[in-house]
């Protein structure tokens, strides 16, 4: 059994067409195939679809709670393949067109995808991703600023 | 009472003006006046000041920035540091081991400062160096930020906290500081800005020269800063009288401007500072003299400073 | 045509990346083959939208962008306990305490809406909010093609962030479909806004004068490129500036091997372009400058259609 997650537009569910921004996709469908079938389908709002910023990251971590094991994408940077890398989240490349999450599960099921190693898009940075220039956050090296936990 | 350091930021909003030019004679014209100078270049992703003076990089020290390091040992997998990560450079998945995403956390050490069982170690990653360097018997600072790294404020600040730890131990070691900013007018040039007495923006006659000249002098008066301008280029087509004329309409005052000079650019290109004692240049050339007079009335204007808050206080 | 998407920089600035950015514009413009796209994003600086004004005034959209997140302190959940400043809780040096009021004050430039004094706090008195940090400008301009722009607000220490933002909503702009070239004017230096122009381009230009630093600063921003596995070629301008360092520079652009696009030499109609706010093809097209530009222009189709 393998729990596919697709990047889906509105609310998602087998009909809604596959969303190629990973991280910034309005829902997840979530669908278990088993011995070649469509079994079961679930569908979660994606909570990183307007973050600030590390919108891949906050989605990998949705597909991770929800125990899948592959994910089916459009585009995917940098970060969100690294984090759905080291979740063993195995990645396939949906084809590039208007397509609905139905259909490219059975394109998995049929072995059509190819398998994908890593990001295919350069960081965007997403809407929000690179911050400013950020002051602080230095370190006086060994030592750093010393300061009580009193959490 | 031994007077502080006076603290000069050469900046000009857009590229290319002639920012380290002036910022790098300016420091040899005060040196050659007997003064004792330090040269800060604070464009950090582009430090050139060494190039204009043949200098070399040395003594270099690392920038450090905050990165989390999780202690797989004290971790209890509860995830309170992604859920609190406002960047989600914390990757958490129920049941397992957060990990660290370097490229989008802020440094903010939220996680550290929360986690329950100290299970977050503050470790450090390099995204620069500052150089301290010494050439014609002047002291050169250096911040450079490393290619890929974006956090090229925090580069800045290292080098103002270098100044800000002198000024506290050695406040009488320099009479003049001079800082030369990156382009544009976001938070490095800012923090150059904001630790001025004196602030001179490098320009040339040009509208885009004029754009962005306007939207430095925005910044500037934000901060509260006394600034006089720099024309450079200024026999560029003729522009000059039509560009002063503007300026002063505008109320902008300025310091002097430099003309187009073979001698300018081939002293930039050989790295010996046109004004420079030890140098060969053309004393008689109209590149020289606009370097003196600018000299002259930036010391006029420092003075009148000086006078002013004496009255004052 | 496969849509590309280009950008010109070259780590120092003021070495003609807004001059190249609108000659080549103009020349996208009239090839029959290409439907551009124009972009500035030296946000802290956006200089393109002088050379490439509006057709009409009143076609110039503005959206306000608030890619900026800010603490505010609210006051009447203060206990006075001055935990914030006593354990730190700031990293970006944004919190001081306010004497006279027994209350900390929020140092506006310096906060970076990271979020840790409103997590911190055991009051719940810090709450982030987003605030202006720029605005997106965008409309048809008088040579044809659409322009985009952001330009930050003072202050907003955002501009990577907005950078993206824009390259977001030029995206969205009606007829982005059937736009086949995105051209984009890159700002100066390596940092956040260079990374953020250049990531997921196609290809970038980057452009150098014959000089120490404008050596120095173009082998870092390659430097950049070249991380993010994107091709490019180097324009030289000014190539025929009369200097001791040529001999030095071309040797060292020779041995590493990287793809020359093309020398503009040095030539009066540039400036004389720029101060009449014309491309210089436009202005001057028989100009040695504007002839080398056309062959760099004719290269580049080459280089994204053909070899990529």
């Amino acid at each position: 059994m393998v729990i596919v997650a697709v990047p889906s537009g509105g609310n998602g569910g087998l009909t809604s067409i596959l969303n190629p921004r990973f991280g910034r996709c309005e829902s997840f469908t979530f669908v278990t195939v088993e011995d070649g079938e469509i079994k079961q389908v679930k569908t979660l709002p994606n909570a990183a679809s307007d973050a600030m910023g590390g919108a891949g990251i906050q989605a990998a971590q949705t597909l991770g709670n929800n125990n899948a094991t592959v994910a089916i994408v459009g585009n995917l940077g940098p970060n969100a393949a690294q984090a759905l890398g080291s979740l063993n989240i195995k990645l396939y490349q949906a084809p590039n067109q208007q397509i609905t999450v139905k259909d490219v599960v059975q394109e998995y099921i049929d072995g059509n995808l190819q398998e994908l190693s890593g990001a295919n898009v350069g960081s965007h940075f997403g809407m929000g991703g690179g911050f400013g220039r950020g002051r602080g956050g230095a370190g006086g090296g060994g030592g750093g600023r010393g300061r009580g936990r009193n959490l | 009472m031994p007077e502080k350091a006076k603290i000069i930021t050469v900046t000009g909003g857009k590229g290319g003006t002639g920012k380290t030019l002036v910022a790098v004679n300016l420091a040899t014209m005060f040196k050659n006046a007997g003064k004792r100078v330090l040269l800060i270049d604070g464009d950090v992703e582009n430090p050139n000041t060494y190039l204009l003076m043949n200098g070399e990089l040395e003594n270099k020290a690392p920038v450090y920035f905050f990165k989390p390091s999780i202690i797989e040992t004290k971790c209890s997998k509860c995830g309170l540091c992604s859920k609190n990560c406002a960047t989600h450079a914390l990757l958490h998945v129920d049941g397992q081991y957060p990990i660290p995403f370097l490229t989008v956390c802020s440094g903010c050490k939220l996680c550290y400062k929360i986690c329950p069982e100290e299970a977050i170690k503050e470790d450090y990653k390099t995204i620069g160096w500052t150089y301290e360097t010494k050439k014609n018997n002047m002291d050169l600072w250096i911040g450079e930020l490393k290619p890929s790294e974006a956090r090229s404020a925090a580069v800045v600040e290292a080098l103002l906290d270098n100044l800000k730890e002198l000024l506290e131990k050695e406040p009488q070691k320099y009479d003049i500081i001079v800082l030369d900013t990156a382009p544009g007018a976001h938070c490095d040039v800012e923090l150059l800005l904001e630790s001025a007495d004196l602030i001179v923006p490098v320009t040339e006659p040009t509208k885009f020269g004029k754009l962005d000249l306007l939207r430095i002098i925005e910044l500037i008066e934000l901060l509260g800063k006394p600034y006089k301008a720099i024309i450079n280029r200024s026999s560029l087509l003729g522009f000059k009288e039509k560009f002063l004329e503007e300026l002063e309409r505008k109320d902008i005052e300025i310091l002097g401007d430099i003309p187009l000079d073979d001698e300018i650019v081939q002293s930039y290109c050989q790295g010996d500072p046109l004004m420079d004692e030890n140098s060969n240049f053309n004393k008689e050339g109209e590149g020289y003299k606009s370097f003196i007079t600018i000299f002259e009335n930036l010391n006029k204007w420092i003075r009148e400073k000086k006078t002013a808050s004496m009255e004052g206080a | 045509m496969q849509k590309k998407q280009i950008g010109i920089i070259s780590g120092k600035g003021g070495v003609g990346k807004t001059s190249l950015t609108a000659s080549l514009a103009s020349l996208a413009n009239n090839d029959p083959e290409i439907s551009p796209i124009i972009m500035d994003c030296d946000v802290d600086a956006p200089n393109l939208a002088l050379i490439l004004p509006a057709e009409n005034e009143k076609s110039i959209r503005t959206k306000d962008t608030y890619t900026t997140l800010k603490a505010t302190f609210l006051e009447e959940k203060c206990i006075h306990c001055r935990n914030c400043i006593e354990e730190n809780y700031c990293e970006f040096n944004a919190l001081e305490w306010d004497q006279n009021n027994k209350i900390p004050k929020i140092k506006y430039l310096a906060c970076e809406g990271c979020g840790a004094c409103q997590v911190l706090c055991l009051e719940h008195a810090f709450e982030i909010n987003p605030v202006k940090s720029g605005e997106i400008i965008s409309y048809k301009t008088k040579k044809g093609p659409n322009l985009v722009y952001g330009k930050t607000q003072l202050g907003s220490t955002t501009s990577g962030k907005l950078v993206s933002e824009s390259k977001e909503f030029a995206k969205n702009l009606e007829g982005f479909e059937e736009n086949d070239l995105i051209i984009i004017d890159g700002p100066p230096g390596i940092g956040c806004p260079v990374i953020a122009t250049v990531s997921g381009l196609d290809y970038v230009i980057t452009i150098c004068e014959p000089t120490p630093s404008g050596l120095h600063d173009v082998i870092r921003a390659i430097d950049v490129v070249q991380q993010f596995k994107i091709p490019f070629g180097i324009v030289i301008n000014k190539s025929d500036l009369k200097s001791s360092f040529q001999e030095e520079f071309n040797t060292f652009i020779d041995e590493t091997g990287y793809e020359v696009l093309g020398r503009i030499p040095f030539d009066l109609s540039i400036a004389q372009a720029m101060s009449h706010a014309e491309p210089v093809v436009d202005y001057a097209p028989e100009s040695k400058a504007s002839q080398a530009i056309q062959e760099i222009y004719i290269k580049l189709k080459d280089q994204i259609w053909n070899h990529n």
